[in-house]
């Protein structure tokens, strides 16, 4: 090989040592981290699927749209209000019937299941016209 | 039509390029022609060349020049090596010429080349005849009838002052041997450096006498008289038997092709230098072998050694980067060269590149699977919190205002069933605070906190 590279002009030594460097250190060790890491998310994103298999939940979870959240859950909860603070924050309040406290428990059970979002803080539960008004705070991921 | 007269076709190597050169001999010297060049990836047209200049001429001798460093003065010959027979009793000696596919029909050692360039000089007296090809240096002290003691150095990276002290720590190695000064001093030079001439004329003492001829004109003369080519051309043990050659060369009077076809040593484009031991052919008296020990050992430092000792990686490296292109011809293959040599650096770049976005999509998707899973699990343990809370209250107590995070919970509301609700909470948090307090319309208002 030394021989063979000897053959080489100046240039293209530099050239071919040059390729060798970024393989060495560049290429390889993203090759390395990129397989790696393709193993690591295909075990998380098996783990989630099988979790979403379980609450009969198919499909990717959705990314959150304050518009379509609300429509989706005003067909299980009287009322719905979606106040987006921010881009990624988003003030929701849900409106229950004391005896729907079970279906809003598997709701949240299943929410980032169905929706990129993760709940920020507490849930801020407050007896309403006989009913249960429910607040939380939404981030989107 | 093919060409009646004698042409003498000479080529060597030297670093990473072959040079070609042809001369028409005639009785009162030679004409040379224009030199030529070719990178060692060129080799092929190369050889082409010099079949076209075979074919050129009825009469060629193609003649060649083996660097090797490790040709030895002896003073027998080897059968079973490649041998060169110089002065009356002495034979350059090297283990093998390369047969390769590069025609030639005649090599020569450059200690061959040295005694006919300076043999009508030699006397009685001792004379030192250094010779430069190739960056190595071939040292021989000689007179009229033998080589009394050679050897060959290495100057390869060396500056011209470096190498002008070698040959005068050569010179004094030798003093310690024999406890003898060469009486006369010459020196060969084949590169064409002024500065190399013009250092060692200041270096050294002003008796050196210094010639400077090209290797192309040495090899011309060696080959251009029947006589002299005869006399030393180097008989490999792989080549013809030396009858063929000179009765070639008989036949066709001034020299005809011979069937000789080995290829020349690529000692210059090798770069590699193994050692030669000094040749010490004075068999004097007991002690002067003693002395000469301690003095070839204080030759170690700048004879060329083996591979091992000869060049570090160091010199390795340099070597790969230390070369530079003299043509046209090879400034035009080091330029597809450099056009090929980048399709790797094209594919590492393409590769890395590649990689490099795939593994920042697929940690940023990783990264959304972790904050996801993260936000189910947050979430259903919420969802059990809060439906553990509810639970406990049942029928007991009627929730006014409750927080519930994966931290703590804060319930408040009315409660009808003290004990049952307390007991129940306590099922669930035992370290919380359960308080009651009495209201006006005889109702109870509980409250609770706790650490989830």
């Amino acid at each position: 090989m030394l021989s063979g590279l000897k053959n080489l002009s100046l240039l293209s030594k530099i050239i071919f040592l040059l390729s060798l460097i970024l393989l060495f250190i560049w290429v390889i060790p993203n090759m390395v981290s990129y397989y790696q890491n393709v193993q690591k998310y295909e075990v998380k994103a098996k783990e989630l699927k099988n979790i979403a298999m379980k609450a009969n939940i198919e499909g990717e979870a959705k990314r959150f749209n304050p518009e379509d959240f609300q429509y989706d859950l005003e067909e299980f909860f009287s009322r719905v209000e979606v106040t987006s603070e921010t881009e990624n924050i988003h003030q929701v309040t849900i409106e229950i019937g004391k005896d729907k406290i079970d279906e809003f428990n598997d709701f949240l059970e299943t929410l980032s299941l169905r929706y990129l979002v993760k709940v920020n803080g507490a849930l801020e539960f407050r007896e309403q016209d006989k009913n249960l008004e429910v607040k939380m705070t939404l981030q989107s991921l | 039509m093919r060409n009646q007269q004698y042409v003498t076709i000479t080529h060597y190597k030297e670093r990473e390029f072959y040079f070609l050169n042809h001369a028409i001999q005639a009785h009162d010297g030679f004409i040379s022609k224009e030199m030529e060049q070719f990178h060692e990836s060129e080799k092929d047209k190369f050889i082409e060349r010099i079949r076209v200049l075979q074919s050129q001429f009825s009469n060629t001798q193609i003649v060649s020049i083996s660097l090797t460093p490790n040709q030895v003065v002896t003073d027998h010959e080897d059968k079973n090596k490649a041998s060169a027979k110089i002065f009356e009793n002495n034979y350059v000696v090297q283990n093998n010429i390369d047969i390769g596919n590069i025609p030639t029909t005649l090599y020569f050692s450059p200690f061959a080349i040295l005694y006919e360039e300076y043999k009508k000089k030699l006397d009685s007296k001792l004379t030192l005849l250094i010779g430069l090809f190739d960056r190595k240096l071939y040292i021989m002290f000689a007179t009229e009838d033998k080589i009394h003691q050679s050897w060959v150095i290495g100057t390869r990276g060396l500056t011209e002052k470096q190498v002008a002290d070698r040959v005068y720590k050569s010179m004094k190695a030798y003093y310690k041997i024999s406890y003898k000064f060469a009486d006369h001093i010459e020196m060969l030079v084949t590169d064409e450096s002024p500065k190399l001439l013009k250092v060692l004329r200041e270096e050294l003492s002003l008796n050196i006498l210094l010639t400077q001829n090209s290797i192309h004109n040495l090899l011309h003369h060696m080959g251009g008289e029947q006589r002299r080519a005869m006399s030393s051309y180097i008989k490999s043990s792989l080549s013809q038997p030396r009858n063929s050659v000179e009765n070639s060369i008989n036949n066709d009077g001034m020299g005809q092709q011979a069937p000789l076809q080995a290829e020349a040593p690529m000692m210059a484009g090798q770069g590699q230098a193994t050692m030669m031991n000094p040749l010490n052919l004075n068999q004097g008296a007991e002690n002067l072998s003693a002395m000469q020990d301690n003095a070839l050992n204080s030759l170690d430092d700048i004879r060329l050694n083996n591979q091992s000792n000869g060049f570090s990686f160091l010199d390795k490296i340099k070597g790969l980067f230390g070369n530079k292109v003299k043509s046209n011809g090879a400034n035009s293959t080091n330029s597809l060269n450099g056009l090929v040599s980048i399709l790797p650096l094209v594919f590492v770049l393409g590769a890395g590149l590649y990689f490099s976005n795939s593994n920042n999509q697929i940690l940023d998707n990783m990264a959304l699977k972790e904050s996801q899973s993260y936000a189910q699990t947050n979430n259903a343990l919420l969802a059990m919190t809060s439906m553990d809370v509810f639970s406990a209250m049942g029928k007991s107590a009627e929730l006014k205002n409750a927080t519930i995070s994966s931290s703590r919970i804060e319930l408040k509301g009315i409660v009808w069933g003290i004990e049952p609700l307390r007991n129940s909470l306590n099922e669930l948090y035992d370290d919380g605070e359960f308080v009651i307090k009495p209201l006006e319309n005889f109702m109870t208002e509980f409250s609770f906190k706790s650490k989830v």
